[in-house]
């Protein structure tokens, strides 16, 4: 593939790839925004299936902001660690399993934050969270252990293109 | 010291964990989960003492304080599984040395914040939460997230 050739050898794709602190560098950053994500998303789930009643949905309405600020870093470190070694990544399975992942725990996510932004400004006697809220909840902390369990993987399984 | 390093490395969970393929990046992954739960639970419990969030009990959010100590417990054993998998890459390496300094910073901070409780016990409405504690909830998460970077250089450092 032209495109991912041309990838590798962009500026940036060689700066990740070759200069000394360049891949460590954006590494730990995605390490950074990982738990920026998946924290923010875990405690937003665990109070919408019941933990910690007592705590103001306002607070995990407000902390949504956090779990988007860190999915906008890994969006941004994530294309740099890929532009470091494209074709490697584009034909690596488990990669693409990790980017569909992503957009389902992504979509999850948002369908919560909304929801949540909606029952911190209503009236203190109004009803709260759908109840549909609850198996989102679940699946959006399946989705983003699963795209932690993949990230992993891609470390350590490899595929030829 | 080089005979402690020794005997970690040829104990049987070093040979464990020298020996298999999958024990290490299992570990990791539990590395990873561990340190998204902690610092998940600390975010919510520091946005309260920060200010973002008020008009509620500071002491509410206490109650994501064991989900934190759950997080660090799985890294603490997780930890010294990688420790153990080859402790003379470790012991010398400096981002290693640097993220064990920064934990025990935290954990001073955690044991300062422990001691000053009635302090923020008395947090109930929508008051400022005051420059000391605003600083020691700062603190924790600047700590972890230092902790954080400091670990993924370990293997990209001497």
């Amino acid at each position: 593939m032209p495109f991912l050739t041309w990838l590798q050898d962009s500026p940036l794709g060689i700066w990740v790839a070759e200069s000394i602190w360049g891949y460590p560098v954006v590494l730990a950053c995605h390490a950074v925004g990982m738990a920026a994500v998946a924290g923010t998303v875990v405690m937003i789930s665990l109070r919408i299936l019941g933990f910690a009643r007592v705590v103001p949905i306002t607070l995990f309405a407000r902390l949504s902001v956090v779990a988007w600020a860190g999915l906008a870093l890994n969006v941004i470190t994530g294309l740099a660690l890929f532009t470091g070694d494209p074709v490697r990544f584009y034909y690596h399975p488990v990669f693409w399993i990790k980017i569909s992942l992503i957009t389902l725990g992504a979509v999850s996510v948002w369908l919560m934050v909304r929801e949540l932004r909606k029952a911190a400004s209503a009236p203190s006697d109004s009803p709260g969270m759908p109840a549909w809220t609850k198996p989102v909840a679940g699946f959006s902390m399946a989705f983003w252990t699963g795209v932690i369990i993949a990230g992993r993987l891609i470390a350590y399984i490899e595929f030829g293109p | 010291m080089n005979d402690i390093l020794l005997r970690i490395e040829t104990s049987v969970l070093g040979q464990l964990m020298h020996s298999s393929v999958w024990l290490f990046p299992m570990a990791e992954i539990l590395h990873f989960i561990g340190l998204s739960l902690l610092i998940g639970a600390l975010l919510v419990v520091d946005f309260r003492l920060l200010g973002f969030a008020r008009g509620f009990p500071v002491t509410t959010v206490y109650r994501f304080l064991p989900l934190a100590l759950a997080g660090f417990s799985i890294n603490l054993v997780t930890g010294i599984m990688f420790f153990f998998s080859d402790p003379f890459r470790y012991y010398p390496n400096i981002a290693f040395r640097l993220k064990m300094l920064f934990i025990i910073l935290a954990g001073l901070n955690a044991l300062y914040f422990a001691l000053t409780t009635n302090r923020h016990a008395a947090l109930t409405g929508g008051e400022d939460p005051g420059a000391a504690i605003k600083t020691v909830s700062a603190l924790s998460l600047l700590l972890w997230v230092g902790v954080i970077i400091l670990g993924r250089f370990i293997p990209y450092v001497e």
